[in-house]
């Protein structure tokens, strides 16, 4: 299975790279296969329709076409497990 | 490929200050002086904490990650400071939420480091139980080869 996540946060490059290794990785051992590009929250209206998914590292308040998941839980570790499990659950649909 | 540098005169340990903006404005300064980041730096820096605030907890302890655009970046860095008294940064998973932050760490980041996913090591080290309580106890330079050995840094 193959799927597009854009990954924001508001450098573009810190959160946002954390975030993307440990998702991307746990996709492949669930079976999916991802393609990936790294965005500044202010790109995301730009970025709207482009990939199955959007996961941020930051509150998001633009309403978006494309599911939005923010991903903090795995900067904090606090409900990082569910949190992957919901990503597998949303892009497997 | 660039590496990251962790310079020895930007770590900081018992530093006393008012509230983080004098916090970072110490931690940018020691960076710009040593030609790691651009002058404007200190500015950006301070908008993106307000709107993309930058504060967490781990077991207890107030830590902060402030970083901001690439573009002010000469050479990759990081600068880290242990406070003597915490001061207030409000919290990344929830802005209207404050946090009593105790050890900054500054990431003077580009796209040229992104490879090294730094942050994630950084995130890995203050996890393990007890390493952040350790690192307020450090002199500042068993705290600076401390770093230096636990993250992929020069």
């Amino acid at each position: 299975m193959k799927k597009r996540i854009v990954f924001a946060c508001s450098s573009g490059i810190a959160t946002s790279t954390v975030v993307a290794e440990k998702v991307v990785d746990y996709c492949k051992n669930h079976g999916i296969d991802v393609e990936y590009q790294q965005a500044i929250i202010g790109e995301l209206p730009a970025l709207d329709n482009s990939a199955d998914l959007i996961v941020v590292t930051s509150q998001v308040e633009t309403k978006l076409n494309t599911p939005i998941i923010n991903a903090l839980p795995i900067i904090t570790g606090i409900g990082e497990q569910e949190l992957l499990d919901n990503i597998i659950k949303l892009l497997k649909g | 490929m660039s590496k990251i540098i962790i310079p020895e005169k930007s770590v900081f340990t018992d530093l006393e200050v008012s509230n983080k903006e004098e916090a970072l404005r110490i931690l940018a300064d020691s960076l710009l002086e040593q030609g790691f980041i651009h002058d404007n730096f200190y500015k950006s820096l301070i908008n993106r904490e307000k709107n993309f605030p930058t504060g967490l907890e781990f077991h207890g302890i107030g830590i902060a990650i402030p970083h901001t655009d690439p573009k002010y970046i000469k050479k990759d860095s990081i600068a880290v400071a242990v406070l003597n008294k915490p001061v207030i940064f409000q919290d990344m998973v929830d802005k209207s939420n404050s946090i009593n932050v105790k050890i900054i760490f500054l990431l003077g980041l580009s796209e040229s480091t992104k490879h090294l996913n730094i942050l994630k090591q950084i995130i890995d080290l203050i996890q393990v139980k007890g390493a952040l309580e350790e690192m307020l106890t450090m002199s500042k330079s068993h705290l600076y080869s401390y770093l230096v050995e636990k993250l992929s840094v020069e």
